[in-house]
């Protein structure tokens, strides 16, 4: 099922010139979409797109048509469409509110009107989910990076979405912490079947979890399709997408059917291509 | 050059941020910093212009104590570009923002017109040279902060995170300016955790945890010591976990990893 | 020195009071307000004084009342010379000030064992709305964030060179532009990016007005309410059933 799409849609800001310029794409349900472009390329305006703030906050030339969950963007109320679309921003600290980790993960509930019972129970869910057990009581503006981004997290996991978004989730975090994040990302995906879009520069850690990878590019969509597919053309570092070093070897190996996003495949490849040689 | 004598610093809240840093940066260094946050980087960035002082121990630049120094004094040696430098832009044109450093200086105007066309240059940014800063790209703000520091020509230039927010193509410019610098006989010094834009550089490495330094070595040798890794939250570079299971020496570009290949395929 | 303001603000401890239910702190903070006001009698005045005394070591915030105490005691000493011109009984003017340094400890003690989401809780008994409520808490939430905005501009400023303390007043005031206007910058960036946030979690979506605490009234909070409830019945039975 189509879970966002976007067809003919073009927007600018307060009439200026075209952010994003005759848009056409679509993302399954359950996919893991990651979007790449040089900064100012338009990434964060898509993200705004599919969670609403435009049109909803952010006002500008809107042409054609953005869908989530079947359903016209312009349709739906802000609260409706914080139910289906989460958002965790690139800064943390401008979206944890309150002075514990349990009351922070409820706020979005709260705001939503629901029964105390059944929050609670949401809430322990996440906690649970999240592994944030021991930290409920804590403020969230004393934990550290990684801890803060969970927190966030479990604040839109609590929504129930069907949809996240993520704004270069790692650009605050250290090199194990981003992994952990990635390896998250992965459970909820397998796990909560959450379709996952994220604008991200740093392809070669989150494309073995990507189905595909859309690449932006003065507001228009160069590349859209699997990941492997799309690194398999190296002039899309003109885009300022970055081939990761070992999609860039594979691309010179011949006989590679694909770029190796992994160790694992990249070993695999290399001893088939050796023992191709050698006998 | 830049010495650290037995450092510690503690923070009025009783954070012990700093404990015995002893390190020496020369001229034409170019020094990775790197640990998980919390480990000590901004406050060990932070004593190497003066704004902090050591609670114990001395950090002497160019043999004087830093404690006798004002901060203007050994910022005009010590450059320092912060993480979010970007929020430090105020000025109306972009070359009022370069001349507001050296003004503080007290460079003659004639130099300070020079210097701004030079830094304007080195930066690509002489087309914004009228512009306001407000209205530049993520990554020219940047490069204009950059610009702000190198005008004036400190010895050594500090780098904070300068990685973050930045795309394949800044990343890339932002290699050949240290370059560019490091042959020039900077001293540089980089907080990040960006693995493979350090890779790339290939700078000597401080590791640090828990306000010490637990590793000081080639980026080649803390990236193949695992046990380091581990403490500091680091993980290895793509090209180094694949020379690992090659079983070969480390490949530090792309093109040493095609050679390797190469040869094995014709022997 | 003049560390008041201190003492007015939310001490995160692990401390016996800290831990009580909200519901019972706020009836010892007002059954503590109340005879604060009324008692008017050394002895019960120091009575109560113990009890005040036995709740904030209970919750481990001495240090920061010892910290405000040099300014409260210069108050209280103003208090008194006041009371003793105007009239010139040395045990009223005494009373006088005790009042108010029961008035200020008890205040301050409440500031410091009531963290912000149980006084939104408390704002909520006084029928405040819900976006007023998450106003107050969220520029409680905010100032932290500003001051760090604040050192780390200054900082990138002094790094370039600037000095705050040269020259003269007018130079001085002129050398805070280049911090003042970062800031101001910093600050509407961050408010519109927490809007953002805002709009995507619902906020002001409904008009029910639901606050998800945990409440758990145990043993402890009955013991503690015996407890400190013990001035009051004191005082009771002392000017009702005994002296009547």
């Amino acid at each position: 099922m189509k879970i966002v799409e976007f067809s003919n849609f073009s927007f600018s800001y307060d009439n200026g010139n075209y952010i994003l310029k005759d848009m056409n794409f679509y993302v399954e349900e359950g996919w893991c979409v990651l979007v790449a472009g040089k900064s100012g390329c338009g990434k964060s305006t898509l993200l705004r797109c599919i969670n609403g703030l435009i049109p909803k906050y952010y006002k500008g030339r809107y042409e054609g048509e953005v869908l989530v969950d079947g359903v016209r963007v312009i349709d739906y109320s802000m609260s409706e469409l914080s139910k289906k679309v989460g958002t965790l921003f690139q800064n943390p600290d401008h979206q944890l509110f309150m002075f514990s980790v349990e009351r922070e993960i409820a706020f979005g509930l709260e705001n939503l009107g629901l029964d105390p019972s059944d929050i609670k129970d949401r809430v322990e869910w996440a906690l649970d989910f999240l592994n944030l057990k021991d930290l409920a009581k804590r403020a969230p503006y004393e934990l550290s990076e990684g801890q803060k981004q969970r927190v966030a997290l479990a604040s839109i996991l609590v929504m129930r979405p069907k949809i996240i978004l993520l704004d270069e989730p790692t650009s605050l975090l250290d090199p194990k912490t981003s992994l952990q994040l990635v390896n998250l990302l992965r459970n909820l995906k397998e796990k909560l079947k959450v379709t996952l879009i994220i604008a991200e520069h740093k392809l070669e850690l989150f494309s073995p979890i990507a189905d595909r990878l859309l690449v932006v590019h003065d507001g228009s969509i160069k590349a859209y399709h699997r990941v492997k597919e799309v690194l398999k053309n190296p002039s899309i570092s003109s885009y300022g997408v970055s081939l990761p070093p070992l999609a860039q070897l594979s691309l010179f190996i011949e006989g590679f059917k694909e770029p190796s996003l992994t160790i694992d495949e990249m070993m695999k490849e290399l001893r088939r291509f050796f023992n191709d040689r050698v006998s | 050059m830049i010495e650290f004598h037995n450092v510690s610093f503690i923070y009025p809240n009783g954070f012990k941020a700093l404990d015995e840093i002893n390190l020496k940066i020369r001229e034409g260094d170019l020094l990775a910093l790197v640990g998980e946050n919390g480990s000590g980087k901004t406050t060990l960035i932070k004593h190497l212009n003066g704004l902090l002082k050591p609670t114990q121990g001395k950090v002497f630049i160019f043999g004087r104590d830093t404690k006798e120094l004002t901060v203007a004094e050994v910022s005009r040696y010590v450059g320092i570009v912060f993480q979010n430098s970007d929020s430090q832009l105020f000025s109306e044109t972009v070359e009022d923002e370069i001349a507001f450093g050296l003004r503080n200086f007290g460079f003659s105007e004639e130099d300070i017109n020079l210097r701004i066309n030079f830094a304007l240059r080195l930066f690509e940014l002489e087309i914004y040279r009228k512009k306001s800063p407000f209205l530049l790209s993520g990554g020219e703000k940047k490069r204009l902060c950059m610009a702000c520091i190198l005008a004036w020509d400190p010895r050594f230039i500090v780098l904070d995170e300068p990685t973050v927010g930045q795309d394949f193509l800044e990343k890339e410019k932002l290699i050949q300016m240290i370059d560019l610098l490091r042959r020039k006989g900077k001293g540089i010094v980089i907080a990040s955790h960006d693995i493979e834009f350090l890779w790339k550089l290939q700078p000597k490495m401080v590791v640090m945890k828990n306000g010490r330094i637990i590793a000081y070595s080639s980026a080649e040798e803390i990236f193949s010591n695992s046990s380091i890794l581990d403490q500091s939250n680091l993980i290895p570079p793509q090209l180094v976990e694949l020379s690992k299971h090659l079983s070969t020496k480390a490949f530090q570009t792309i093109e040493q990893a095609k050679e390797w290949i190469k040869k094995r395929v014709n022997v | 020195m003049f560390r008041l303001p201190h003492s007015f603000i939310f001490s995160r401890q692990d401390s016996l009071i800290h831990r009580l239910d909200i519901r019972v702190k706020i009836i010892i903070f007002i059954e503590f307000l109340i005879l604060s006001l009324i008692l008017f009698n050394i002895r019960d005045q120091l009575t109560l004084l113990s009890f005040l005394g036995a709740l904030i070591f209970l919750s481990k915030i001495e240090r920061r009342i010892l910290n405000s105490l040099a300014f409260i005691t210069f108050l209280m000493a103003m208090i008194f010379i006041l009371n003793l011109i105007i009239s010139k009984e040395i045990i009223i003017s005494l009373s006088y000030s005790l009042r108010f340094l029961l008035i200020i400890l008890t205040s301050s003690s409440f500031f410091q064992t009531i963290s912000p989401d149980e006084l939104e809780y408390f704002l909520r008994l006084l029928r405040v709305p819900r976006y007023l409520r998450f106003a107050f808490i969220s520029a409680l939430r905010f100032v932290p964030l500003l001051m760090l905005d604040l050192i780390q501009i200054t900082d990138s400023q002094r790094a370039r060179g600037l000095e705050l303390d040269k020259g003269n007043i007018f130079k001085r005031i002129k050398n805070r532009i280049p911090i003042l206007i970062p800031l101001i910058i910093s600050t509407i960036n961050r408010s519109s990016q927490m809007a953002e946030a805002l709009e995507t979690r619902a906020f002001n979506s409904t008009k029910k007005d639901v606050l998800c605490l945990n409440l758990n009234f145990e043993k402890r909070d009955l013991i503690f309410l015996f407890i400190f409830f013990l001035p009051s019945l004191l005082t009771v039975g002392y000017y009702y059933i005994i002296y009547p």
